[in-house]
């Protein structure tokens, strides 16, 4: 009996000390998140954030609206991803369900979260005016909470990525964009929490995005909104 | 067979009209549902199809019908039998309430009929049902705002200055909210078609009215004011006896308040969010639709308390009534999604209930006060009862101080039975008898007063 036991814990441990090696293989590179991910301040890929953030919103405007959750045709899709060159960026953060799993494959790229984002131009406004569009970036997201995990682990310190970008030129070409903004070239500016981290190492990566959001009713007629957007990421 | 039916529903309806808290409820439980169906409708993953939505608005446009009609039947009830003591005026402003609410009963059954038939409606139904409750609302709290002032006058009583400052700030509120209304449904086209319902409410960039934050500032004054009113009327109830049960009471309501109304505070409470997600979602979309329920409700329920007691059926009635207005009063102005979605107009129903909210209000006071002053054996037990009643008490007596001092400011002008006369012609019912022993009443008072005063020194 006591032979028998002896060669069960011999079995476990050879079957389970590679797993256990692996396994914290894996750990060692979730642990040191804070290397993956740019700081606020810094300019990742020769662009500030708050350019990112500008190029982000572009983006995500002109997505054709079967393809954009905002969207009331949108149709879901397994994956959703924009690109520019070499940044990958994840869908924004708000979903027409409350929880939204996509699944990608991408490859080793750096990848931009868009957790929280609120982009407002002229386009959008009958009578617009700069402090109309300052007022609109910052309607929402103050009230707003967030939490971003990579392989859940959490990016610490989710608030000191708040950043507003410059003024910047939206160009919208999507006609029927879910935003009413009109087509042409309009005066922007976009308030987000979108860290950009370097490219994970290959293999299964998990990012989610968690929001709640409510607005003070002495601001606004609002109602509270909570949305986890999860990406299943295969990086090759 | 058709007669005999109408007969047993108008007698059931009847025996409702005087199930109090019956009505209560029902009004509580609409204007809570009408006004959050939306909040609801995205933390419970409500459907959002056409037919679903108009099925609820179904409901609520039923019970609105239903309500208003057992309102009817109260508010009749509840008059029938004083107007030979509250006089024709009352009278002539009940008939006029009955057409209005069967009005506005009218043009929210054309609403919905014609999202039924058409698909769509014409924002001009939504713009008549908010101008004629607004005006009505504005009507009745400015002759409060007067009617208060002068018994306030002539008292000096720190509770009926509250009364004047509440029913100013109804006056604003009103006001603000309906300018505010309007100018949200500027853009608006005339015909409302179907849209995405979390579409409108998370995507579409809001361009709100610069009229919102006065609005809203109005609002949290106009919630204060009720406040310290409740805190008077409480303090008078049992505030003397145990202060810590007194300050629970009246701090939870502000709490609730408070919490989601400002930046500051509802930052902290978000900020809970990251504890327990699955604890927190249920929780904060019941604390946050219920907040202004929590208020209105506590006001509502303290009242009910202070009149409960009352020995007076007629005079108990008029003050349910004020219980009643003081509910709807902040449910009927606080925010709800409707201007920002229309198809169906959820929220709208909740709005249109301030025109009567303030006429609950207005004429509870206005007819207790008149009963009083009409009823010698109800004023002899108002003078002669402890301070609970104190502030009715002293609305009576202003009341009786108004009625002769226009009687003598007129007796001192002309000669008596001229003044006779005329007081007739105005149906005031006071005789020389009736003026000799009011002032017999008023002097018990004054020296019961002293006597009190006296005894406290001592």
């Amino acid at each position: 009996m006591q032979k028998s036991n002896k060669i069960t814990i011999k079995i476990l441990l050879v079957f389970t000390l590679p797993l256990l090696f692996f396994s914290i293989t894996n750990v060692l590179a979730i642990e040191s998140i804070e290397d993956y991910v740019f700081e606020p301040n810094s300019e990742p890929y020769d662009l500030t954030y708050g350019e990112w953030e500008a190029k982000f919103w572009e983006l995500h405007v002109n997505l054709p609206p079967d393809k954009s959750p905002a969207s009331p045709i949108y149709k879901p899709t397994e994956c959703l991803l924009l690109k520019d060159e070499n940044m990958t960026f994840l869908s924004d953060f708000y979903s027409e369900i409350e929880y939204r799993n996509y699944n990608c494959e991408i490859s080793q790229t750096p990848i931009a979260i868009p957790a929280l984002t609120e982009g407002c131009s002229y386009g959008e406004f009958e009578k617009p005016n700069d402090k109309i569009i300052e007022d609109c970036v910052y309607s929402h997201n103050p009230y707003a909470v967030v939490k971003v995990t990579i392989d859940g682990k959490e990016i610490p310190a989710i608030d000191s990525f708040r950043i507003t970008s410059d003024w910047f030129i939206l160009n919208v070409t999507q006609k029927d964009n879910p935003y009413d903004i009109k087509l042409g070239s309009h005066k922007a500016k976009i308030n987000a929490i979108m860290p950009i981290i370097k490219p994970l190492p290959p293999g299964q990566h998990e990012i989610r995005i968690e929001v709640f959001q409510d607005i003070p009713s002495i601001i606004m007629s609002d109602v509270p909104l909570h949305r986890v957007i999860t990406y299943n990421l295969t990086i090759k | 067979m058709i007669r005999l039916t109408l007969t047993k529903i108008s007698n059931f309806v009847n025996l409702l009209s005087q199930k109090y808290i019956f009505i209560f409820i029902t009004l509580l439980l609409l204007v809570y549902f009408d006004s959050s169906f939306v909040d609801l409708s995205e933390r419970f993953n409500l459907p959002e199809n056409k037919a679903f939505l108009i099925g609820i608005f179904l409901i609520f446009v039923s019970l609105f019908i239903f309500i208003n009609i057992v309102l009817i039947f109260t508010i009749k009830n509840v008059f029938l039998k004083n107007y030979g003591i509250l006089g024709d005026k009352v009278k002539i402003i009940h008939n006029f309430i009955v057409i209005y609410l069967i009005t506005i009963s009218l043009l929210i059954t054309i609403l919905f009929f014609e999202m039924i038939i058409y698909n769509s409606y014409s924002i001009y139904l939504i713009y008549s049902l908010l101008i004629v409750t607004h005006f009505i609302g504005i009507y009745f709290s400015v002759w409060g705002t007067i009617k208060f002032f002068n018994w306030f006058k002539s008292n000096n009583d720190k509770l009926l200055l509250v009364y004047v400052i509440s029913f100013v700030t109804f006056s604003i509120l009103i006001s603000l909210s309906l300018v505010y209304t309007l100018t949200e449904l500027g853009n608006t086209p005339e015909t409302i078609t179907p849209s995405d319902l979390k579409r409108t409410m998370h995507v579409i960039s809001v361009n709100l009215s610069e009229i919102y934050p006065f609005y809203r500032i109005f609002f949290f004054i106009t919630f204060c004011s009720i406040w310290v009113l409740t805190a008077f009327l409480l303090y008078d109830y049992f505030g003397r006896n145990n202060r810590l049960k007194f300050w629970i009471i009246l701090l939870i309501p502000m709490i609730f308040f408070l919490i989601q109304f400002f930046p500051i505070t509802l930052k902290l409470l978000i900020s809970l969010y990251l504890l327990n997600p699955s604890l927190f979602l249920p929780f904060y979309t019941i604390l946050s639709t219920i907040t202004t329920f929590i208020g209105a409700t506590m006001v509502s329920i303290i009242v009910w308390l202070l009149i409960r007691k009352i020995p007076n059926k007629s005079f108990r009635s008029y003050l349910i009534l004020v219980t009643f207005g003081l509910l709807l009063v902040l449910t009927s102005t606080q925010e709800t999604p409707f201007p920002r979605f229309l198809f169906p107009p959820f929220g709208l129903i909740t709005i249109l209930f301030v025109g009567l909210a303030i006429y609950l209000l207005f004429m509870g006071f206005y007819s207790a006060s008149l009963h009083i002053s009409k009823d010698m054996s109800l004023v002899k037990n108002f003078a002669n009862r402890i301070h609970q009643y104190e502030f009715f008490r002293n609305i009576a007596k202003s009341q009786l101080e108004q009625d002769i001092k226009g009687i003598m400011s007129k007796a001192l002008q002309s000669n008596e039975i001229r003044i006779m006369t005329k007081e007739k012609q105005h149906q005031q019912e006071l005789e020389k008898g009736e003026i000799e022993k009011l002032f017999q009443i008023v002097k018990k008072e004054l020296e019961y007063n002293k006597r009190s005063k006296n005894n406290i020194k001592k």
